[in-house]
């Protein structure tokens, strides 16, 4: 069983501080031939994975051939969404399939939420300490 | 460590240190406050699409149908 692999959580406005600490992972995404590397906001309260319209465009993915409809809600309520599925690779662990709703919508970052990245990985949080830990799921024999 | 814990060494600390830990926790209580003023300031945008089952379902079953044909 892998180790725990320890993040930190990132202040994206410097002005703010601690107050804009997220959890954001880097990860690494493959479709087909194509890898990009995206850094991922690891949501809990997200229902599902969305992957911001660009991010697919640089992957290869043509919207016209994603024919999967998935309905969004939130801020995203207004935006098509496709379902997609990409191969993403966190840190040192076995790359996982991870199904995304692919936006049109290119002000949102990649969410990674319930189905199915917390599916595929456990995770803790301790945003006293600013970190967090993820590693991949535990078969269900273990 | 409660307050009460504290306290005894704290009183026995120097003048010009226990001047300093006051100049401490005044800029530590004041940094608190600008973050929460500078946050109510803004607009965050919430981007959690936080009950969208339906789309969660559609991709839990894309998944599926993708390991059957995989």
């Amino acid at each position: 069983m892998p180790e725990a692999e320890r993040f930190a959580y990132v202040e994206v406005d410097p002005s703010l501080g601690a107050a804009s600490a997220l959890p954001y992972v880097p990860l690494r995404l493959e479709y087909r031939q194509n890898v990009v590397s995206a850094s991922g906001l690891v949501d809990s309260g997200a229902a599902l994975n969305v992957l911001p319209y660009d991010v697919g465009l640089q992957l290869g993915l043509v919207w016209q051939e994603q024919t999967r409809v998935v309905r969004l809600s939130g801020n995203l309520a207004d935006s098509e969404a496709r379902a997609i599925i990409v191969t993403g690779t966190v840190g040192q662990f076995a790359p996982v399939r991870l199904a995304f709703a692919w936006t049109r919508n290119n002000q949102v970052p990649v969410i990674l939420g319930q189905v199915n990245f917390f599916m595929e990985f456990d995770i803790c949080f301790f945003r006293s300490r600013s970190i967090f830990e993820i590693k991949p799921k535990e078969s269900k024999g273990n | 460590m409660s307050l009460s814990d504290l306290l005894p060494t704290i009183q026995a600390l120097p003048r010009s240190d226990k001047l300093r830990l006051i100049q401490l926790l005044a800029a530590d209580m004041a940094r608190e406050e600008r973050a929460v003023a500078d946050l109510a300031d803004k607009t965050v945008p919430i981007w959690s699409p936080h009950d969208a089952f339906e789309g969660a379902a559609t991709l839990l079953r894309v998944l599926e149908q993708d390991r059957g044909g995989s």
